[in-house]
């Protein structure tokens, strides 16, 4: 008799399973025209982003967050989510690299999320009262809005395995270098930068830190970094820092700036100072066709 | 399938350098950690099981001493490594205006910190299993507190706690896998990096999980031997009785236990 009940509640709950699992059924993002017809997906964007508060602007959404920008796309691949949020430079490169993916070609403030300028954009932050900021500042405001998305149609290209010769964006390294200037980066987050190990690409640079030979980084943000860094007559060095530890890393003075596509986010202002904008892009959500 | 078989052949051809430097930091740090973790334990062990002295100065210094070993212990054994890792790494960098510890050794000494605070229970836990009649013997011989450790106890205590040592280590190999939150080029950090490299995710996880699957299972493995070689053979001989000194009685190898 317990056997005959424990085998039928079994059989009960293996039931029950595989109604969740009828439940379940895939929304159809792939014809949505704006974030309002994304209504009940399932939606997923990076922890401690912008993007996951612009998550939530999706109506009856059901957000998740996950720590980690690649951990994004491995969710979306074994079908846990309908979709995540990531910048158009990004969502280009993941297509390119990936015949499976596609993006909904969303424009901030109209058929997409709403965001300020700043929210959008991303700067170099330092550490509050830096007076680089203003040198900076000038370097960045010279880089014209043609090089600067030519640079990132190049890094997208570079990062999903194509072959770039020259970049658009160029300095001279300095004869004589006054100093260092630490950058801090997730070298995770391509386009805008990523981790190369063995053999570097065009214009990447070696991280620095102790058991990080032979590894080198690359994306727009090592760009610019690079043509700041000569611009101030310094010398480049990179470091390798987890998302959370930018902000410790900039305030505690262990590096001098961080460039890691970080937006300079009313939240963020309150604690370090940002330089100007020096890229803006649309937030987009990628899916699986 | 052929082609999971496939990605994963081609994970470890391409990036081997990687993950065998990724081992080496790996056991290296868990290596030392322990090593230096279990004489953080065995010097607690010592200090607090001290009797208390006569001078009044001193047995204020001595209660002083044990107040700050409980707390030690209570704090590191009540507070995630990864958490440590974060305090002690950023806490540091903090304090000194902007230096920061190099990688490798702000990594040892995370895990000996945290593992010596579970020593220190594991050493307590094996002096105080030593029988009372030992410390009394000493005593009354003229023996020290430091001699009857060093000369009686602490041989019998390492003997007794190496289960429990091996156990640390075994554990201290995976979990140096959260020191990846601070930069430290384990064996977890590099397949984070050939994660997003590759984007395959669980090919790379399985080779990484293989990996250190190999690690453990080898050191446990070895510990066991060394276990097995300080317990002495399974069969002697006890020579002579009280009536017959040419007696010897022989004790035959035992029956292996299960479970062992």
């Amino acid at each position: 008799m317990r056997r005959l009940i424990a085998l039928t509640l079994a059989l009960l709950m293996a039931l029950s399973l595989c109604a969740c699992g009828g439940e379940a059924a895939k929304l159809d993002v792939s014809t949505a025209k704006s974030i309002a017809d994304l209504k009940g997906a399932k939606i997923a964007a990076q922890s401690g982003t912008f993007h996951a508060d612009a998550m939530l602007q999706i109506p009856e959404v059901q957000s998740q967050t996950l720590p980690e920008f690649a951990d994004l796309l491995t969710a979306l691949k074994a079908g846990t989510i309908d979709g995540y949020i990531a910048e158009e430079p990004t969502a280009i490169e993941a297509c390119l690299s990936d015949e499976s993916l596609a993006y909904l070609h969303l424009v901030n403030n109209d058929t997409g999320f709403t965001a300020t300028d700043a929210d959008v954009g991303i700067a170099v932050g330092l550490k509050t009262g830096n007076e680089l900021r203003d040198q900076i500042n000038t370097i960045l405001d010279e880089i014209s809005t043609e090089t600067r998305s030519e640079l990132m149609n190049q890094m997208v290209q570079l990062s999903a395995g194509k072959e770039v010769t020259s970049l658009a964006l160029t300095s001279e390294a300095p004869a004589n270098p006054t100093g260092t200037l630490k950058v801090a980066m997730e070298c995770a987050y391509a386009p805008f930068n990523w981790t190369e190990m063995d053999t570097p690409s065009v214009g990447a640079v070696a991280i620095s830190g102790e058991g990080k030979e032979n590894m080198y980084a690359n994306g727009y943000d090592v760009q610019i970094a690079q043509y700041v860094a000569n611009k101030l007559g310094m010398t480049l060095e990179i470091y390798a820092i987890e998302w959370d530890g930018l902000i410790p890393a900039l305030d505690s003075g262990a590096v001098d700036a961080i460039v890691a596509g970080m937006s300079p986010t009313a939240e963020r202002e309150e604690q370090i100072d940002f330089t100007n904008v020096y890229y803006s892009s649309n937030l987009v959500v990628i899916y699986k066709k | 399938m052929t082609q999971f078989f496939n990605d994963v052949i081609q994970i470890v051809a391409k990036h081997y350098p990687f993950l065998l430097r990724g081992i080496g930091y790996t056991m290296l740090i868990a290596l030392a950690g322990t090593l230096i973790g279990l004489l953080i334990g065995l010097a607690t062990g010592v200090l607090r099981t001290c009797p208390l002295s006569k001078n009044g100065f001193v047995r204020m210094l001595q209660k002083l001493l044990n107040g700050i070993i409980a707390v030690y212990v209570e704090v590191f054994r009540g507070t995630p490594m990864m958490v440590q890792a974060m305090v002690i790494y950023w806490g540091y960098a903090y304090a000194t205006g902007g230096s920061t510890l190099p990688l490798i050794p702000s990594g040892i000494i995370i895990v000996s910190i945290n593992t010596g605070a579970y020593m220190a229970e594991i050493v307590r836990g094996g002096i105080i299993s030593i029988d009372k009649g030992q410390f009394e013997g000493a005593a009354a011989v003229g023996m020290t507190h430091w001699q009857t450790m060093r000369h009686i106890i602490l041989p019998q205590v390492l003997r007794n706690i190496l289960p429990s040592v091996a156990n640390e280590f075994v554990i201290n190999i995976k979990d140096t896998s959260v020191l990846n939150v601070i930069g430290v080029t384990e064996l977890y950090y590099f397949a984070g990096i050939i994660k997003r490299e590759s984007f395959q995710t669980f090919q790379t996880y399985l080779v990484v999980c293989v990996i250190y699957f190999v690690l453990t299972f080898t050191v446990t493995r070895i510990l066991r031997l060394i276990e097995k070689k300080l317990q002495g053979s399974d069969s002697y001989v006890i020579c002579g009785s009280q009536s017959d000194p040419n007696a010897e009685i022989r004790v035959p190898k035992k029956q292996e236990v299960p479970n062992d």
